[in-house]
């Protein structure tokens, strides 16, 4: 199985006061041309870390990212510079991800400048009107400056800004989690619509497991850098495996007076994976936590087509 | 705002759109800030007298003239005369164009050094934050004066050993003011963007760190120049700074001490004009930090 | 049923540089004993600036009320003095906050925090309001032992919990909280949200929760009033919302969430922004945003309709479009 981006056995860890924190921690997938691979987990699950380093931004502790069937782990320089223009990345916040000096124009002209894409001034703001025009931008707002517009808007100029050099991939870190609900979905449309005309490619990175649902084809679920499950996205919602993809699917509150289900609820906290023993990283907010949990990393295996789970007990009986 | 599409033009210019830049916002917020204002015409005061001191000066500021020694106020000589029957009036112009000289300079050269280093120790890290924050700490644990006193005592004292002084004396401060500010931007995520879409590190620098800057670095210019003129005074009162012939405010004041009970336009005079040049410098500064905030509403 | 707290006819603008924003309009509220009502809407829509005139908080050197009453145990809040004011805020009535680390003193231990309020309100040795406040603490879920250490070593939603537990010592009649579980974790806002459940059943209080989450709502509220523009646009019971809604807009806010539940290829959201509310439009503040509106649309301004007993929509249009 190859698709676009191949990551195998990709290691992060960060040196901290308390030992070494374990960010991403053995994470495997594979992403096809055209498809949206949704990260969920809660925060410190390593999964922002994760779009970071595919990126190339932070460099990996261990394992490889394949771009393209190419080996792209650690590469620096000019052929990096090139790698970028086909991997892109939309942020969370619209306001610190863009540039307050700035006007819109600028700002989504900025990527064609640095790679030196156009020559002609005439052809370059054609591009980035047309870019503007892409992401509903109205053309009158291109000498405004982001402080002056609202974050919906903003958040449109940070996916034309990603847009501009026509990447095949994009890591979206959260896109709609700082915006109301109303903007949010206008703003997922365009995603939607993006990636369905473009046949891009997202990891889509989110903690609302509702939007990850929507916009996913897969869905990998992170519990402190490690994988906890990995399946195409209704299979998740219908067939959880791993105890803590139950408890996060049991603890979203559903806008349905008329929903009742079983109240699943995590006990504890998520801590940070600083020097973690061996055992499932789970195993002390986990209700069916046996002693092998605690001795043993469970392996992440096949429990169903396509759908893969790392826990001891997934399967053995119902849990 | 409307959506209306109405009004987009052609390829490039979108037609009814003129590119504003942020200059003239700026101004616009810092017109609204009356006490601003009134302490940016006091700074083109000062500057216009330095300027302009021979000029709007009515006699010699050296010239000595015993027998009309120690007048008070008049028509003749506005500030008085001192003990040698200087003009004090004229005095004070020439006086204002040495310490605004003096303090410019040691700004201007406080903030290349200390900025440098404060822009490298906040752009690299690492070992070279810690090998510059460890000098610019040395620096600092030296209080002002004891500094001036060295560089008198070693130097002599006089116009250039002063601007040394306050130089030295205004380095930690611009680099440590900088490397925080370019510690805040370089976590901002535009930054991390501008990496990611393949630009390198010298655009990054000019087009997204540097501009990015200017705002605390101006305000910190203004202020520092307002600070300078009260340390150099400092200095010249205390005779470690600026000597005679030379004229200067604080070197005034010094002169003035001595017959302080009985005459009182001798102290009075040069210590307004460092009040009010000192007033005028912080006003200035506090309007123009509101101002430059992009994300102060007008 | 009696009720808490009843709010006629609220109006509340702020002053700024640029003009006049009208925050609330013409709001009326009433919580019943016991219940709980949620305040829904989108940033700006009016729901905090709600929440602190019944506290009285609003920064009057900006803030202006035009118009209202706001009855709470047969006192109107609005012509309260400040030294009776502070007497209910906090005892009678206490906020939550949505970040709660802004709200958590630093430098003072945690039960120091939790015994202060009490001792103001309840003039108890600080002997006694410690013992209060490890109780407290034990409510919520932290032991007790905890209480000597400081916020920062207290999670986020550990922190959310202390806040909680402060808001609870005096056992007031009514509790608003604003947003309480926004800052959290999915899994911790599960457990922090069945814990406010919990507690408010056993102590009696009242709530107003304020959020922008309907899922919340739904496992919370008995009653749910739904801002838009500094108005309630439709009010009524859970149920009435949620399965009979009536008004444009909270069609359009159910549209817009993903649903867990049900398959949809592309949502439908509500197009257009929120309007200043320097500048909100004339006629239905909504107009500008709705798919069904007509011509009177642009220029009447709709009162709120009962369409069902103790159903408010304020529509033109409510008994024509969205009726089932």
């Amino acid at each position: 199985m190859s698709g676009l981006l191949e990551v195998v056995n990709l290691k992060k860890y960060f040196e901290t006061r308390g030992g070494l924190l374990h960010a991403v921690d053995g994470v495997s997938f594979s992403v096809g041309q055209g498809k949206v691979l949704g990260v969920v987990g809660e925060s410190g699950c390593g999964k922002s870390t994760l779009g970071r380093v595919i990126l190339g931004i932070i460099d990996a502790t261990g394992g490889q990212v394949i771009f393209e069937g190419e080996d792209i782990t650690g590469i620096r320089g000019r052929k990096r510079a090139e790698l970028q223009k086909k991997m892109q990345i939309i942020y969370q916040d619209p306001y610190s991800s863009l540039n307050p000096r700035m006007c819109v124009f600028d700002l989504i002209a900025d990527p064609l400048q640095a790679n030196h894409v156009y020559h002609d001034a005439k052809a370059l703001g054609k591009r980035v009107l047309e870019a503007m025009d892409t992401v509903g931008l109205a053309r009158n707002l291109a000498y405004s400056y982001p402080h002056e517009l609202d974050g919906g808007r903003r958040q449109r100029i940070g996916i034309a800004r990603a847009l501009v050099l026509d990447p095949t991939f994009i890591v979206c870190d959260e896109p709609v989690s700082a915006l109301d609900v109303s903007i949010q979905a206008q703003i997922l449309n365009l995603l939607q619509d993006l990636q369905e005309q473009r046949r891009l490619t997202y990891i889509f990175v989110t903690h609302d497991l509702s939007v990850v649902k929507h916009i996913s084809d897969d869905i990998l679920v992170m519990y402190m850098g490690c994988m906890a499950e990995k399946c195409p996205a209704d299979e998740l919602f219908e067939n959880p495996l791993h105890p803590y993809t139950q408890g996060l699917l049991a603890s979203i509150p559903v806008p349905d007076v008329d929903y009742h289900r079983e109240k699943i609820r995590i006990k504890g906290e998520i801590t940070s994976p600083i020097e973690p023993k061996p055992g499932c990283r789970f195993a002390p907010r986990c209700a069916f936590a046996d002693e092998k949990c605690q001795r043993e990393t469970p392996v992440f295996r096949e429990m169903g087509e396509g759908h893969f789970v790392a826990c001891h007990r997934a399967g053995q009986e119902v849990v | 705002m409307s959506e209306n599409e109405k009004g987009v033009g052609d390829g490039l210019g979108v037609v009814g759109l003129k590119r504003h830049s942020q200059i003239g916002d700026v101004l616009f917020r810092f017109r609204k800030h009356k006490v601003a204002v009134a302490g940016f015409f006091v700074v083109v005061l000062l500057a216009v007298v330095a300027a302009f001191a021979p000029a709007l000066a009515r006699y010699n500021p050296s010239a000595i003239d015993p027998v009309n020694a120690l007048q008070f106020p008049s028509a003749e000589h506005w500030f008085g005369t001192d003990l040698f029957g200087r003009d004090t009036f004229s005095r004070i112009l020439y006086g204002g164009r040495t310490s605004l000289l003096v303090a410019l300079l040691g700004c201007l050269v406080s903030m290349v050094i200390g900025g440098t280093m404060g822009a490298l120790a906040g752009y690299k890290g690492d070992k070279v934050d810690v090998a510059l924050m460890r000098i610019i700490d040395i620096m600092v644990s030296v209080p002002g004066v004891l500094l001036a006193v060295c560089i008198s005592a070693l130097l002599g004292a006089g116009v250039w050993q002063t601007a040394l002084a306050v130089s030295v004396g205004g380095i930690p401060q611009n680099a440590l003011l900088l490397r925080s500010t370019i510690f805040g931007i370089r976590s901002q995520d535009y930054i991390e963007a501008a990496k990611t879409y393949g630009s390198r590190d010298l655009r990054v620098i000019v087009k997204h760190v540097l501009p990015n800057c200017m705002a605390p670095l101006i305000i910190n210019v203004t202020l520092s120049l307002g600070a300078n003129i009260l340390m150099i005074s400092g200095l010249s009162f205390i005779g470690l700074g600026v000597q005679p012939p030379t004229v200067e405010w604080g070197a005034m004041l010094n002169e003035g001490q001595t017959v302080i009970r009985q005459f009182w336009p001798m102290v009075v005079f040069p210590g307004m004009a460092i009040a009010i040049s000192m007033l005028g410098f912080n006003l200035f500064g506090d309007g123009l930090r509101d101002a430059l905030d992009p994300k102060q509403k007008h | 049923m009696g009720s808490v707290l009843e709010i006629s006819d609220l109006c509340v603008e702020f002053h700024t540089q640029n003009g006049v924003a009208h925050a609330v309009n013409h709001v009326d509220l009433s919580i019943g004993e016991k219940r709980s009502v949620g305040l829904v809407g989108e940033t700006g829509a009016g729901k905090t600036t709600t929440a602190l005139s019944i506290m009285q908080l609003i920064d009057l050197r900006h803030g202006k009320y035009t118009s209202g009453r706001i009855d709470f145990r047969g006192d109107d809040l609005m012509k309260l003095k400040d030294t009776q004011l502070q007497k209910i805020r906090g005892k009678e009535i206490s906020m939550i906050f949505q970040d709660p680390m802004t709200t958590l003193n630093p430098v003072i231990k945690v039960q120091d925090q939790i015994a202060e309020s009490y001792r103001i309100h309840e003039k108890d040795s600080p002997a006694e309001a410690l013992i209060r406040a490890k109780d407290m603490l034990e409510m919520v879920g932290i032991p007790a032992g905890r209480g000597e250490e400081y916020p920062h070593q207290f999670s986020g939603g550990m922190k959310q919990r202390v806040v909680i537990a402060m808001a609870l010592t005096c056992n007031p009649q009514l509790l608003l909280a604003d947003e309480p579980t926004t800052a959290l974790d999915v899994t911790i806002q599960s457990q922090v949200l069945d814990m406010i459940n919990d507690l408010k059943d056993r102590l009696g209080t009242s709530m107003l929760l304020i959020t922008h989450d309907l899922g919340i709502v739904a496992e919370t509220c008995d009653e749910v009033a739904i801002m838009y523009a500094g108005e309630i646009i439709e009010a009524g019971a859970l149920r009435q919302i949620f399965k009979d809604f009536r008004h444009p807009y909270t069609d359009g806010l159910f549209n817009s969430i993903p649903s867990l539940t049900k398959k949809t290829h592309r949502l439908m959201p509500i197009p257009g922004l929120m309007p200043d509310p320097k500048q909100l439009p004339g006629g239905c503040h909504f107009h500008p945003r709705c798919p069904h509106a007509v011509d009177e649309c642009k220029v009447a301004h709709p009162e709120m309709t009962e369409v069902e007993k103790g159903h408010l929509v304020r529509c033109l249009r409510c008994t024509e479009v969205l009726s089932r």
